[in-house]
């Protein structure tokens, strides 16, 4: 469950990061639902990050996700710029879910909840694990 | 604790499936075209869309219901094809000279889209009166508008792309500025944004009005 977890948190910000890339080719946003690959993607690292995950044990620990996430995080900064930051990954999802009145600010506020929730989880179960059992 | 985490999953889940299932916060797709032929105009229902205040599109208006429904400035509430009907009511001729073809025109060969031209305003709840389109549209190259009447009603009705009102000239679009002719978007020459200290804020219902120029 644990690990399920921890691959479809660190998958999000990965996912995030190459669906604004390919925001920024105006010809592919012009033709192409980029919110479907960007759940697509999500999808498809978080399976990749879940059955293998003996191989992203690095990743999948506490210091990899916090780094996973900063790494992404300025990578989408630095990608969508400070303007379209707060519309470009709201802007994807909405359209991925096909409900294109969501506010842009629910989303980036159910966003930033999701990480935020998510970190702690994974932070405290991991507390959890290295706890000594009496 | 995994009982915890899989509670707040459990939870979330959920959460998450009231809010985006709920209807609401899918656009309509059914709301009618007004046409009024005394002042030969024709009113279409639409939503602003906050993404393309910031990223440069083609489309300026587009049914919700097409393939381009996403992508441009206001998303329309009502079909494309229906308001090529309205127009025809108005007593607006369409061009139909803009061929697919055209739409791999060089940077310096494009065609400019004819037909009935028209004027084009936007209204909502709050504005000043009826601001015209131009208005509400960002060009990195700005030139006097000139909004025709395309026609393009067979290839509307084969790509049903939704485009209503395309902001350089198309083979696609109802209707489409042909101060800026094929080629345009296509090579980079003018990138459109929507101007966000004009436009109203994401999700506002607008008001299209396409009025017959005297």
């Amino acid at each position: 469950m644990i690990a399920a977890i921890k691959a479809l948190y660190n998958a999000f910000p990965i996912a995030m990061l190459a669906g604004t890339a390919l925001f920024r080719i105006t010809w592919l946003e012009m033709r192409v639902n980029l919110g479907w690959i960007f759940f697509a993607l999500w999808g498809i690292l978080a399976v990749i990050l879940g059955t293998w995950s003996r191989f992203f044990v690095k990743l999948l620990d506490v210091r990899g996700t916090t780094a996973n996430l900063c790494v992404c995080g300025l990578g989408i900064f630095l990608l969508s710029g400070r303007t379209r930051l707060f519309s470009t990954p709201a802007a994807l999802i909405r359209e991925g879910l096909g409900l294109t009145r969501l506010p842009f600010l629910w989303i980036n506020a159910t966003i930033a909840g999701f990480l935020l929730l998510g970190w702690l989880a994974l932070f405290f179960a991991n507390r959890k694990q290295r706890a000594p059992r009496n | 604790m995994k009982k915890y985490v899989a509670c707040a999953v459990v939870f979330l889940a959920l959460v998450a499936l009231e809010t985006f299932s709920c209807p609401v916060w899918a656009a309509r797709t059914d709301l009618s075209i007004e046409v009024n032929k005394e002042k030969r105009e024709v009113i279409v229902p639409a939503e602003v869309n906050g993404k393309y205040f910031d990223v440069p599109t083609r489309h300026g208006v587009s049914y919700v219901g097409g393939s381009n429904g996403e992508k441009s400035i206001l998303r329309a509430l009502s079909d494309e094809k229906k308001f090529h009907e309205a127009l025809v009511e108005i007593g607006a001729v369409p061009g139909n000279n803009v061929k697919m073809d055209d739409m791999k025109a060089g940077p310096d060969s494009g065609v400019s889209v004819e037909g009935s031209k028209l004027d084009v305003f936007v209204t909502w709840e709050g504005s000043k009166g009826e601001i015209p389109f131009d208005d509400l549209i960002k060009a990195s190259e700005e030139r006097p508008s000139d909004y025709r009447f395309a026609g393009n009603l067979e290839v509307a009705k084969t790509a049903n792309a939704g485009c209503i009102l395309c902001l350089d000239s198309c083979a696609a679009g109802i209707t489409s500025n042909a101060s800026y002719p094929t080629g345009t978007t296509q090579h980079n020459l003018v990138e459109f944004v929507g101007d966000k200290d004009v436009l109203p804020p994401d999700g506002t219902r607008v008001f299209v009005i396409f009025r017959l120029a005297q």
